[in-house]
């Protein structure tokens, strides 16, 4: 509960003088305390003091007094010279974990990065004295489990962990990566195998069959799928959210400004 | 009365960055809270309250990101804001002098300028004693709007799928400081920059979330084509329902081509006197480093899109609200038709459009936003074929609805991931994804740890999810304040680092910690075991 203007006034008279038992009462009314009829002015005292400190205790937990670090954080800058809360350093080049990181762009690119260890590294430069290092991407079929396709496949250089991009040929499609050594008849040989994903979806399913919830009932009902209502048709997608994203690009660079 | 025959759910996101600089008295960025409090939400509340007044319903969604709830909640940054203000006011103050030989139509702006920032700081430390969550929750205990939430820093989701502990601390994050906030559990989520990937739902079941939202095409290309497209909501097999947002109905207001904010009679957002006026007499509303910027005191009018700002006209403000009666005639009379053609189509079931947008396009880039949205309501009042309306209610009404799960999909460019992942930010995601890896570990290891290693894990538990915040590499992508945002990645990760060789080698710089404590201590009320795999 906040205590009001008016309410400040008779706080101050409070805490400064002796306030009188009607003081008291309005104070105590203002604080939302229920008083008895036959209470006496210490009784009345003691309740508005127990809510007075409730009120600052709670008000205390739900605000967060960021001043009251700022004579401590002071002093620690001059003794440690902390950095500012915007100075930063470079970050590290590689981190001992070793990876090989698929993540989906869009329904027909991934971005690939990999870090490997000093240790594979090594490894790694023994392997490749007659061959490449390459990344290959295989599409996983959902048909047949067993059969896998290789997509895509690119030559690396070992020096650095890096990172590039990959254009896929199918939406909807799950893909995995390896790093790996190539030798010159092509055969290669899996060194970090990747995560696996799914490419987004750019294309419309179509089906026999629909699923319906009945809330009230609980229960799932399958339905032939009816007639196409002309529903598509009514809104061209010309507000698709690449035209929002444009349309809000420009409305920062050239209309409406930006931060 | 008879029913409205179509329902159209407005829904507002506001969100920022958590951005805070308590070793600083002024920091640039932390504008970006001050000017979207000025310009946008203490404009909302004025017009909750002019509705209210005058016995106007109005419903809409509203949806505050955690960090934007934790910084309404710095007592610093309220201070700060406060001074800010008072500033501004002192800046009116001196326009009114100014001007009075010049143009009476910009004296009188300068008045209105005046009047507007007094009615602002009354609101802001009178009536609701600088916190500006209790207005939102006022209203929204009054059944007007619809309080929702975002993930927790805004981080964008689909890149942490490997990561299901990461997931899971961006919702249970959201939901806790709702709870803190608002007393209760958020109903919806508004997914970071509206991006979902098959499986999501599955995560926000599982924190009592019923209702998301996607774009369009997360409708056309869900596993089963929604038979009602984006006009009706849908559920996933993981329970959760699903609104898409109907293309139309954000087009009309969003774009500055065929959208309503480019009208001429618009105010114009680029003229502003933080750059015209001369130095001296600017510096002290300014950057103090003399970095000019927007003060949002202007006086002129967009008049013709391709002129130069030298040659923009004289903004007047009865004129621009004559702009925004007659384009909020024209947004029903469009609603009212759309909704006739889907009724007549839709079987049975009621129309539903959904309108999403960023808050800040209210007040703070379009000037007039906030009057259209009132005098949406004002006159949607009579209209006896739409009405709106915020999920929850919608939902209540449901009785048959179709299961499928949407297509994957965010709100920019493309409709995909591209806007986040490109070659201007991908090198922060090996980065982020080790340091969100270590969290996991470390939340797994430390069932028992002491005070100190606790307050370590739980400021490391900070910086991984400030990492994580979608705004970084969206400043990379379009172009703004790109040194701050790639200084925030790195800072956040050479401090989780830091920390953790802490950790590790039990060697704890207590003062170094606290320091780190000071500056982000977003999430106090919440542990790092939310990390964890259990």
């Amino acid at each position: 509960m906040e205590v009001k203007e008016l309410d400040k006034k008779l706080l101050d008279t409070f805490k400064v003088d002796e306030p009188t038992i009607q003081e008291l009462r309005n104070i105590a009314k203002n604080l939302g305390i229920k008083l008895k009829r036959n209470m006496n002015k210490k009784e009345i005292l003691k309740a508005v003091r127990k809510e007075i400190k409730r009120i600052e205790e709670s008000s205390n937990q739900r605000v967060e007094k960021v001043s009251d670090y700022t004579k401590l954080a002071k002093n620690l800058q001059n003794q440690q010279k902390l950095p500012k809360s915007n100075e930063s350093k470079e970050l590290p080049q590689k981190y001992k974990r070793e990876k090989l990181k698929l993540m989906p762009v869009n329904p027909n690119w991934v971005y690939v990065y990999w870090n490997f260890s000093e240790k594979s590294r090594k490894k790694l430069k023994k392997l490749t004295k007659n061959s490449n290092i390459a990344i290959r991407i295989i599409k996983k079929s959902t048909e047949d489990l067993g059969a896998e396709k290789k997509v895509i496949e690119t030559d690396l250089k070992l020096d650095q962990n890096g990172n590039t991009y990959f254009h896929l040929p199918q939406d909807n499609s799950t893909y995995i990566a390896f790093l790996g050594v190539k030798d010159k008849k092509g055969e290669f040989t899996p060194f970090i195998e990747s995560n696996e994903i799914t490419t987004p979806s750019s294309s419309m399913k179509s089906s026999d069959k629909e699923e319906w919830f009945l809330i009230k009932e609980g229960k799932i009902v399958k339905e032939d799928k009816k007639e196409e209502p002309a529903l598509w048709n009514i809104e061209k997608h010309s507000g698709s959210s690449e035209t929002m994203f444009i349309n809000k690009r420009e409305f920062n660079d050239t209309n409406f400004g930006s931060h | 009365m008879k029913s409205k025959k179509g329902k159209i759910l407005l829904l507002l996101h506001a969100h920022l960055p958590y951005i805070h600089h308590p070793d600083f008295e002024y920091f640039m960025e932390e504008r970006w809270l001050f000017e979207a409090i000025t310009e946008t939400y203490i404009p909302l509340i004025k017009i909750f309250k002019f509705l209210e007044k005058d016995n106007i319903p109005f419903k809409l969604t509203i949806s505050l990101s955690p960090t934007l709830m934790a910084m309404f909640n710095l007592k610093d940054l309220r201070e700060k804001y406060h001074k800010y203000l008072l500033k501004l006011i002192e800046l009116t103050e001196k326009e009114i002098i100014r001007t009075k030989d010049e143009d009476p139509k910009i004296h009188q702006l300068a008045q209105h300028y005046r009047r507007e920032l007094i009615e602002d700081i009354n609101i802001f430390s009178e009536e609701y004693n600088q916190d500006i969550l209790k207005a939102f929750k006022e209203f929204k205990d009054k059944g007007y709007i619809e309080v929702i939430t975002s993930n927790g820093t805004h981080g964008y989701l689909p890149f942490y799928r490997d990561y299901p502990e990461a997931i899971k601390a961006q919702i249970k994050s959201a939901v806790l400081t709702f709870k803190k906030y608002f007393g209760d559990h958020p109903k919806g989520m508004w997914l970071a920059e509206c991006a979902y990937f098959k499986g999501l739902d599955k995560y926000l079941s599982d924190e009592d979330i019923r209702y998301f939202f996607v774009d369009t095409h997360g409708f056309t290309y869900a596993d089963s084509k929604p038979r009602y497209g984006v006009y009706r909501p849908i559920i996933t097999p993981n329970k959760v329902f699903v609104f898409a947002r109907d293309p139309e109905s954000s087009e009309q207001i969003w774009s500055s081509e065929v959208g309503y904010p480019g009208d001429p009679r618009y105010r114009e957002f680029y003229k502003d006197i933080g750059y015209d006026r001369e130095d001296d007499y600017i510096r002290p509303y300014v950057d103090p480093s003399g970095t000019r910027c927007n003060t949002g005191i202007k006086y002129h009018r967009i008049t013709n899109k391709s002129l130069s700002l030298d040659k923009k006209e004289i903004y007047d403000l009865s004129e621009a609200m004559n702009a925004v009666k007659e384009h909020v005639s024209d947004y029903l009379f469009k609603k009212t038709s759309q909704i006739r053609k889907l009724s007549a189509i839709l079987d049975e079931e009621e129309p539903v459009i959904v309108a999403p947008f960023d808050a800040e396009l209210f007040g703070h880039w379009w000037y007039e936003g906030p009057k259209f949205l009132e005098e949406l309501f004002r006159q949607s009042f009579e209209n006896k074929e739409l009405e709106f309306s915020v999920p929850s209610e919608i939902l209540q009404t449901v009785k048959k609805v179709q299961i499928t799960y949407p297509g994957e999909t965010s709100w920019g460019a493309g409709g995909y991931h591209d806007v986040w992942l490109n070659g201007k930010n991908d090198w922060i995601y090996k980065h982020i994804h080790e340091i969100t890896e270590r969290m996991i570990e470390k939340a797994n290891v430390f069932k028992d740890p002491t005070n100190l290693q606790k307050r370590i894990l739980n400021q490391m538990m900070r910086e991984v999810l400030l990492a994580q915040a979608s705004d970084w590499p969206f400043i990379m992508t379009t172009g703004t304040t790109i040194e701050y945002a790639k200084n925030r990645v790195k800072y956040h990760i050479n401090r989780f680092l830091e920390l953790d060789k802490m950790l590790e080698k039990q060697e704890i710089n207590d003062e170094k910690l606290s320091f780190y404590e000071w500056i982000d201590n977003i999430f106090r009320n919440i542990g790092y075991t939310i990390f964890s795999s259990d």
